[in-house]
C-alpha cells in the first residue's frame, strides 16, 4: 500500500513538473518572424572587406560585427563600444589599444579574440579592396598586434583624426574558418584569402547567418541564436533580402504587403504616393549627404573665383529644394549640416541677381561671352531638372549652359583629368566615413584629384595646410576648430554650388518598429534593431 | 548533300560567326570610355589598388594578348573573372542563362499555342467579327510596350486579384538537372514544384510573348487565306474532306513556312531583349545580367552574354532551317 502511494505521488509530481516545463519549452523556440526587404541594386560581394556599395554593406552589417559601432540608439554616427568594449588612445594619437569583448561567438561556434581582429585588419590591407583606402595611408601590415587574447593594439604611422570613426567600417572575420578554406590565389601563403569560400558562406559573428544567396535575386539570412547582444520577442528571425530594380514593382510589393521595407532610392514622387497609403510609414530624416554642382576650377572661365561666386548667387536654391527635391535642408557649405564638426559660420549663398551681376563685372565677364557644359548622371533624372533650373537662372545673368547627360561610368572616367572634367557636374556625395574629414580633406585636398569627389580640382595651399594639420591634431576641440576654419575658406572660394542636404526617405509597413537613421551608409538597415509588432 | 553533312557544315559555320562576334564586342567594350576596375573597387580606390586589380585580371596587358588569352579560356569553358559579381563569369552564365531560356521558350510556346488558332480563326472567318477582333488584338499586341504590359499584368493579377506571384522564379525545385524549373520539377516527379514555377512564369512569359503572338496571328491568317485560294484546297473541299482535316493537315502546313521564319528570328531576339520584362518581374535572367554588366563595364560579362546569345541565335536558326524541310518536303539541304 505504502509503495503504491509513493509511486502515485512520484508520478503526479513528474506530471506536474512536465506541465510546468511545457510552456517554457514552447517559449524557448522563438516565434518565426520573417521580414522582406527590397533593395534596388544587387549585392555584389558578401566579403565585408570588399564591400563598397550600400547593398554589400547591408550584408556586412548583418552577417558581421565591426570593431566599433555608430551610436544608433542616440541617432548619431559617433563611435560607441561594440566588439571593442573600451579603448585608449595614446597622447600622440598614434597608438590605439582596444579591449575585446569576451564571449562573442562566430557563426562557426568559436570565440572571437584579438587574433581575429589583427588578422582581419591585415587581410583588409592585403586585399586592397573595400574601405582599405581609409586605413592604408596610416596603418602598415603587421601594425595591428595582439597584446593578449582580448587586447589588440594598432600603431599608426601618424596621428589620423578620422581613424576611430572609420573603424565602424572595419568588420571582423573568422580567421580559423577562412584559413581552413583557402584556395590557390594571388596572395601567396594566403591563397585566395577565402574569396571562393565567401561566395557561398559567411565567416562572421553578426546577428544573422547567411542561409542562401541567389545572386541578383535574393539573399536569405537567419538569426544566429548565440548572437552576443541576445534576442527578444518580436525580433526578426529570417530576412528575405530581395533585389528588384523596377520602381513600380517595388511600390506594388510594399503596398500589397509582400514586402516590409523598401529602399531610399525611390523617387520623391513615389515616396509622396506611399505617404498617402494606409499601413505604410515613410520616415524622413536629414541626411549627411551633399548634393552640389562641382565647378571645375582648372577650366576657364571657372578658374575665376569671382565668376564662381556670381554663379553661386544666381542659382535659385529655394526652388530647387521645394520643387525638385520636395524637401530637405539647404546646404551650408561642403559639410552636411547634420555632421558633427559642421561650421555654422560658413558663408551662405542665396539667390541675389544684383550681386551676381556685380561679381560678374568684377570678374571681367560680359553677358553672352560664356558657355558652360553642365553634366548630369543619366540614372538620376532629378539632376537633369537641376540642370534646367541652372540653365534658366544663369541665362538671367547672360551665361549659357549646355546640358549633357552621361552614364555614371563616363562621369567617373571624365573626372580623372581636369581637361576632360566638365565645367559643372552634378554630384550626390555622402559621408564616406563618419568624420567631417570626409567632406573636407576627402573633397578639397589635392590628393583626391582624379575622382568624382574632386571634380572641382580645388587647390588652395592654405586650406591644404589647415586640413593636414587638422588630421594630425589629437585634441578634438582644436581638430574641429581647424576643420571649421577650412570649411569657411572653401565655401568662400565657391568651388561648388552647394544646393542641398537631401532628405533621407525610407518606407516600411507600420508594424516595423525600431528603425533609426544615423547617416552612415547602410547602418540603418541592421535587421537586429527592428521588432515586428502586429 | 545529305542531312548529316548539311548539319555538320552549318555547325562549322558557327565558328567564324562567333569568332567575328567576339572580336567585335571585345574591341567595342574596351574602347567605350570608363574604367571598370575603378568602378569595381569604388571610386575612392587608390592607384595602387587599381593597378593591383588590373594585374590580377590581366587588364594591363596589350589588347591582342588579352583577346588571345580570353579565347583560350573560352575554349576551356572559362569566360573569365567578373568585376561585378567577383567570381567566374561561367558560373554567372550557368546560373542566369537557364532562367532566360525557360522564360523565352514558354513565351514562344504561348505565341504559337495562342497565335496559330487565332490566326486560323481569323482566316476562316475572314472579314467577319472574329477577323476584325483579331486585327485589333494584333495591333494592340505589336504596339503595346512589353514593360508597360508587364506592370499592368502585375497590378491586375498579383496585386488586385492575388492570383499569381508578383516577382521572381519562385523556389528552385529540389532536383536540379537542367536549371529549367518546370522541367526539373517534372523530371524530379514533383508536379507541385513544377506548378509553382509555371505560376511564376505566367505573367512574364505572356508579357514577353505578346508581340510575337500578334505577328504569328497575322502571318498565319495571311498564309491561310492564300492557301485557301489554291486549286488543291478547292479540290479537297469538292472531294468532301472534313474542313478540319483540310485546315490542319493541308493548309496550315503549307502556310506555316513564313511563320517559322518569324519564330526563329523572334526566339533569338527575345533571348537577348527580355531585359525589360526581366526587370519588372525581378526575373534573374541573362539579359538582366548583361545590362548590369554593361552599366558597370564588366567586360567579361558583356562578352560572355553576347557570345551565349549569339550562339543561341545561330542554333535556333539552324533548327528553323531544319524544320523547313519538315513543312516543305521539296526543300533540299544544300
Amino acid at each position: 500500500m505504502r509503495s503504491w502511494r509513493g509511486l502515485t505521488f512520484t508520478l503526479a509530481a513528474m506530471a506536474a513538473v512536465a506541465l510546468a516545463a511545457t510552456p517554457a519549452l514552447v517559449q524557448s523556440q522563438p516565434r518565426e518572424v520573417p521580414f522582406t526587404h527590397i533593395e534596388t541594386q544587387i549585392i555584389t560581394a558578401i566579403d565585408p572587406q570588399a564591400a563598397v556599395d550600400e547593398s554589400s554593406l547591408h550584408s556586412a552589417i548583418n552577417l558581421y560585427d565591426p570593431l566599433i559601432y555608430p551610436n544608433v540608439e542616440e541617432g548619431s554616427m559617433n563611435p560607441r563600444p561594440h566588439i571593442a568594449e573600451s579603448w585608449q588612445i595614446s597622447p600622440d594619437g598614434r597608438t590605439y589599444t582596444f579591449k575585446i569583448r569576451r564571449g562573442v561567438k562566430f557563426h562557426s561556434g568559436r570565440e572571437l579574440t584579438a587574433d581575429d581582429v589583427a588578422w582581419s585588419m591585415d587581410r583588409m590591407l592585403r586585399l586592397k579592396r573595400g574601405f582599405s583606402w581609409v586605413f592604408a595611408p596610416v596603418l602598415d601590415l603587421g601594425a595591428t598586434q595582439v597584446v593578449d587574447p582580448y587586447t589588440v593594439r594598432m600603431r599608426l604611422k601618424e596621428a589620423y583624426a578620422p581613424f576611430l570613426g572609420a573603424l565602424e567600417l572595419f568588420f571582423i572575420m573568422d580567421k580559423n574558418l577562412i584559413m581552413a578554406n583557402l584556395r590557390p590565389g594571388p596572395f601567396g601563403e594566403f591563397g585566395d584569402y577565402g574569396a571562393s569560400f565567401l561566395e557561398r558562406q559567411d565567416a562572421g559573428s553578426g546577428p544573422f547567418r547567411m542561409e542562401r544567396w541567389d545572386r541578383a535575386t535574393e539573399m536569405v539570412m537567419v538569426r544566429f541564436p548565440d548572437y552576443w547582444r541576445g534576442w527578444k520577442e518580436g525580433k526578426i528571425t529570417r530576412v528575405f533580402y530581395k533585389t528588384v530594380t523596377e520602381e513600380a514593382t517595388v511600390k506594388t510589393l510594399l503596398i500589397a504587403g509582400q514586402a516590409d521595407m523598401v529602399p531610399q532610392w525611390l523617387s520623391a514622387q513615389s515616396f509622396q504616393e506611399l505617404k498617402q497609403t494606409p499601413g505604410i510609414v515613410v520616415k524622413e530624416d536629414p541626411t549627411v549627404q551633399l548634393f552640389h554642382l562641382q565647378m571645375n576650377t582648372k577650366k576657364p572661365p571657372l578658374n575665376n573665383v569671382k565668376l564662381r561666386q556670381a554663379i553661386s548667387y544666381a542659382f535659385d536654391y529655394d526652388k530647387a529644394l521645394q520643387q525638385i527635391f520636395l524637401g530637405g535642408t539647404k546646404a551650408r557649405g561642403p559639410v552636411p549640416v547634420r555632421t558633427p564638426g559642421w561650421a555654422p559660420n560658413v558663408p551662405l549663398y542665396s539667390r541675389n541677381l544684383t550681386k551676381a551681376r556685380e561679381l560678374m563685372a568684377e570678374a571681367g565677364v560680359q553677358p553672352g561671352q560664356v558657355t558652360l557644359e553642365y553634366v548630369w548622371v543619366t540614372a538620376l533624372p532629378l539632376e537633369r531638372l537641376i540642370g534646367l533650373l541652372l540653365q534658366s537662372n544663369l541665362q538671367e545673368i547672360g551665361i549659357k549652359v549646355e546640358i549633357v547627360g552621361e552614364p555614371w561610368a563616363n562621369v567617373v572616367a571624365r573626372a580623372t583629368k581636369p581637361e576632360t572634367t566638365p565645367h559643372i557636374t552634378a554630384i550626390f556625395d555622402t559621408l564616406k566615413y563618419p568624420h567631417v574629414d570626409s567632406h573636407t580633406y576627402g573633397m578639397y585636398h589635392p590628393t583626391c584629384w582624379g575622382t568624382f569627389r574632386c571634380m572641382s580640382y580645388y587647390e588652395n595651399p592654405e586650406v591644404s595646410r589647415v586640413l593636414e594639420a587638422a588630421r594630425r591634431v589629437v585634441d578634438t576641440k582644436e581638430q574641429m576648430r581647424l576643420y571649421q576654419e577650412a570649411q569657411v575658406m572653401i565655401a568662400r572660394d565657391a568651388p561648388s554650388i552647394y544646393v542641398a542636404n537631401p532628405l533621407h526617405r525610407i518606407a516600411f509597413r507600420n508594424y516595423v518598429k525600431g528603425y533609426r537613421y544615423v547617416g552612415l551608409l547602410g547602418f540603418d538597415v541592421n535587421f537586429w534593431d527592428y521588432t515586428i509588432e502586429r | 548533300m545529305n542531312f548529316r553533312t548539311y548539319l555538320l557544315r552549318r555547325t562549322l559555320h558557327l565558328v567564324p560567326v562567333l569568332l567575328g562576334l567576339s572580336v567585335l564586342i571585345f574591341v567595342i567594350s574596351r574602347v567605350i570610355p570608363g574604367d571598370p576596375v575603378r568602378l569595381a573597387l569604388g571610386t575612392e580606390a587608390t592607384e595602387e589598388q587599381v593597378r593591383q586589380l588590373r594585374e590580377q585580371t590581366g587588364l594591363d596587358r596589350p589588347l591582342v594578348v588579352q583577346y588571345v588569352a580570353y579565347v583560350a579560356g573560352v575554349l576551356r569553358g572559362d569566360f573569365g573573372y567578373s568585376l561585378r559579381t567577383h567570381r567566374n563569369v561561367t558560373k554567372d552564365v550557368l546560373e542566369f542563362f537557364p532562367a532566360t531560356l525557360e522564360l523565352t521558350t514558354v513565351a514562344m510556346a504561348l505565341a504559337v499555342v495562342l497565335g496559330v488558332p487565332l490566326g486560323i480563326l481569323a482566316a476562316v472567318r475572314k472579314d467577319r467579327g472574329a477577323d476584325h477582333l483579331s486585327r485589333v488584338l494584333a495591333l494592340i499586341g505589336v504596339a503595346l510596350p512589353r514593360f508597360w504590359l508587364a506592370i499592368l499584368l502585375q497590378l491586375a493579377f498579383a496585386y488586385h486579384l492575388r492570383l499569381l506571384p508578383t516577382i521572381g522564379r519562385g523556389p528552385a525545385p529540389p532536383t536540379r538537372i537542367t536549371g529549367l524549373y518546370v522541367v526539373d520539377g517534372l523530371l524530379g516527379f514533383d508536379p507541385a514544384a513544377a506548378w509553382i514555377s509555371l505560376k511564376h512564369l505566367a505573367m512574364p512569359a505572356f508579357a514577353l510573348s505578346v508581340g510575337t503572338l500578334a505577328q504569328v496571328m497575322r502571318l498565319i491568317r495571311a498564309g491561310m487565306i492564300e492557301e485557301m485560294r489554291r486549286d488543291y484546297a478547292l479540290a479537297a473541299q469538292s472531294y468532301g474532306l472534313p474542313p478540319n482535316l483540310i485546315i490542319y493537315k493541308y493548309l496550315l502546313k503549307n502556310a506555316f513556312t513564313a511563320t517559322l521564319t518569324i519564330l526563329g528570328l523572334s526566339y533569338g531576339f527575345l533571348l537577348g531583349n527580355a531585359f525589360l520584362v526581366e526587370t519588372v518581374f525581378a526575373w534573374p535572367g541573362l539579359a538582366f545580367y548583361g545590362v548590369d554588366a554593361l552599366r558597370f563595364k564588366d567586360f567579361n560579362g558583356v562578352i560572355a552574354v553576347t557570345l551565349v546569345i549569339g550562339a543561341a541565335y545561330a542554333v535556333v536558326n539552324l533548327i528553323t532551317d531544319i524544320l523547313y524541310g519538315y513543312f516543305d518536303p521539296r526543300i533540299r539541304y544544300e
